[in-house]
């Protein structure tokens, strides 16, 4: 996922919009949107990042889950196997991105699973499909005629705690 | 878009144009005009004796000079309001009619004339709930009381639409389909071509620069700098804006954009926050040049982004009905703390932000 933070308003539709496709429970989400502010006014720059689980290539929460109910499918979604979750929250610890909580109702952990859903219809992710700025881009980076490996072949981009060696998959233009 | 067929409306005998004193640009009725009509005693043309009010919370988005709100709502004889919340006017409303959100009743047809002509049916999504009602289905059924029944000759609005789509070359089945239909451009080009000889619709025909209607009048021809009050000391420019997931401030108490963002907090620049002693979370209170107190405390936001010499706070918030369940009593409402009104003399418009606040780290309805 590419996502484009000099187009984010920050209105957080992304939010909304997940939480009514996955019925997050009320006071959980999925996704979110940063706001980081930097400099001293009036040299200020301002940043807005929607923000969920990075889908991790090398991914601590598919390490350090005791039961292998977290997960990474083939093309690199990293998932939670719901039967298999045990709720010890291993991974929710281990996360960088804090993208995990524990669901209050199921007992399990749950987070962003790109709307692997959607995606296998050939759909983009609730998220994206609802961003009025059309800030957010999903696809193949290993294909490099797709709109996400061309967007980071032309602009500049950074991932979020890249110290932590996670090899993450979702990237914010700058 | 083609009006649906209805008798000829009466002239009436005056409209709210005619409130308008000394304003000589006007040429619609100013809110601040009727508002000032509908108190007895002030110098108006008509006086202005019941309101009808639809989907707009009054005490929470028009702001007025010496209370001028309050005592018209007090003076009126009538006050209807249109709302689906139960918001603060309508508590003061003798009879409220509850309408159904746009998610549960068919509008008007979205007719966008612009760039690429197209129209756009708005269909519920969800039956209405409880006792609401579509605003369609209000109007009809006071028209039929009122005894005007010939000009609502439809029993259900859908037969509006459909007429009216027909006339364009598609039908309400069409549309209920597709949702949307782009139309051919036929009004010419959208942009002045390059080169091309227009006419301004000013007496000059042209750009005017220098108006000499305005000298006409009296007035100053070309703009004249005027400076604006500063805030007194320990006193802070409030300025308001919207966020953006809270278009209305109705929004705040919808479950989904309410945890989202629940209450507004007051953006002071952290250099002013160091000088006050204050930390971001930190409830405080306001009070402006007219000692008007909030009723409710605003939590303290730290941040770059505002002036020194300024505060801000999201407009919406600060509901006062308690039947507002989810943002009663959460953060500040701007328009109580705006109590001095600058009125533009040529057309009436409205400008909020010269009012002056001060920070109130004590709750000071405790301390009196």
């Amino acid at each position: 996922m590419v996502i484009d933070t000099l187009k984010c308003l920050g209105c957080s539709d992304c939010v909304v919009a997940c939480q009514t496709e996955n019925d997050v429970p009320s006071g959980y989400c999925r996704d979110w949107v940063t706001e980081s502010v930097n400099g001293t006014y009036p040299e200020v720059a301002i940043e807005l990042r929607s923000e969920r689980c990075n889908h991790c290539d090398n991914a601590p929460c598919v390490r350090t889950c005791p039961t292998e109910a977290s997960h990474i499918i083939e093309g690199g979604i990293v998932l939670v196997e719901r039967d298999l979750c045990i709720g010890c929250g291993a991974c929710i610890e281990s996360c960088p991105y804090d993208a995990r909580y524990k669901h209050p109702d199921l007992g399990i952990v749950d987070k962003c699973t790109f709307c692997v859903h959607r995606v296998k219809k050939g759909q983009d992710p609730a998220c994206v499909s609802v961003c009025p700025t059309n800030c957010m881009y999903f696809g193949d980076l290993d294909d490099s005629n797709s709109k996400v490996a061309q967007l980071l072949a032309e602009r500049k981009y950074k991932v979020l705690a890249k110290e932590a060696g996670t090899s993450p998959n979702v990237y914010y233009l700058i | 878009m083609p009006k649906f067929p209805h008798p000829e409306y009466p002239e009436p005998a005056w409209k709210a144009k005619d409130l308008n004193v000394n304003l000589p640009f006007a040429n619609q009725g100013v809110t601040n005009e009727v508002i000032k009509a509908s108190i007895p005693g002030e110098d108006t043309t008509h006086q202005v004796k019941a309101w009808m009010v639809a989907g707009t919370n009054l005490t929470q988005s028009v702001p007025t000079e010496n209370n001028m709100m309050m005592k018209a709502i007090k003076a009126l004889e009538f006050l209807v309001v249109i709302d689906i919340y139960p918001v603060e006017i309508a508590g003061y409303a003798d009879v409220v009619l509850p309408e159904c959100s746009y998610l549960e009743r068919y509008d008007d047809l979205r007719n966008s004339e612009f760039r690429t002509p197209s129209i756009a049916l708005r269909m519920p999504a969800a039956e209405p709930r409880w006792e609401s009602k579509p605003g369609w289905w209000i109007g009809k059924q006071i028209g039929l009381k009122l005894g005007l029944g010939e000009y609502y000759k439809f029993n259900d609005y859908t037969e509006v639409l459909d007429w009216q789509l027909k006339q364009v070359g598609t039908s309400f089945e069409e549309m209920k389909h597709i949702g949307v239909k782009n139309l051919p451009r036929t009004s010419g080009p959208l942009y002045i071509e390059d080169g091309a000889e227009h006419i301004f619709k000013t007496d000059s025909g042209k750009i005017e620069l220098y108006s000499q209607k305005l000298k006409d009048l009296g007035l100053d021809p070309m703009p004249v700098y005027t400076a604006h009050e500063q805030p007194p000391k320990d006193y802070f420019r409030l300025n308001y804006g919207r966020a953006p997931m809270h278009t209305f401030s109705k929004t705040v108490n919808s479950p989904n954009l309410n945890d989202l963002r629940s209450e507004n907090t007051l953006w002071v620049n952290p250099k002013v926050g160091k000088i006050w002693n204050l930390k971001s979370g930190q409830p405080v209170w306001l009070k402006n040049q007219d000692d008007v107190v909030s009723s409710f405390p605003i939590k303290v936001r730290l941040t770059e982004r505002i002036r020194w010499d300024s505060v801000y706070m999201v407009h919406g918030f600060g509901q006062n009905n308690p039947e507002m369940k989810r943002s009663y009593g959460k953060g500040i409402n701007d328009t109580e703390m705006i109590t001095k009104v600058m009125v533009d003399p040529l057309m009436g418009g409205t400008g909020m932000r010269g009012n002056f606040v001060t920070i109130l780290t004590e709750n000071p309805k405790e301390t009196v």
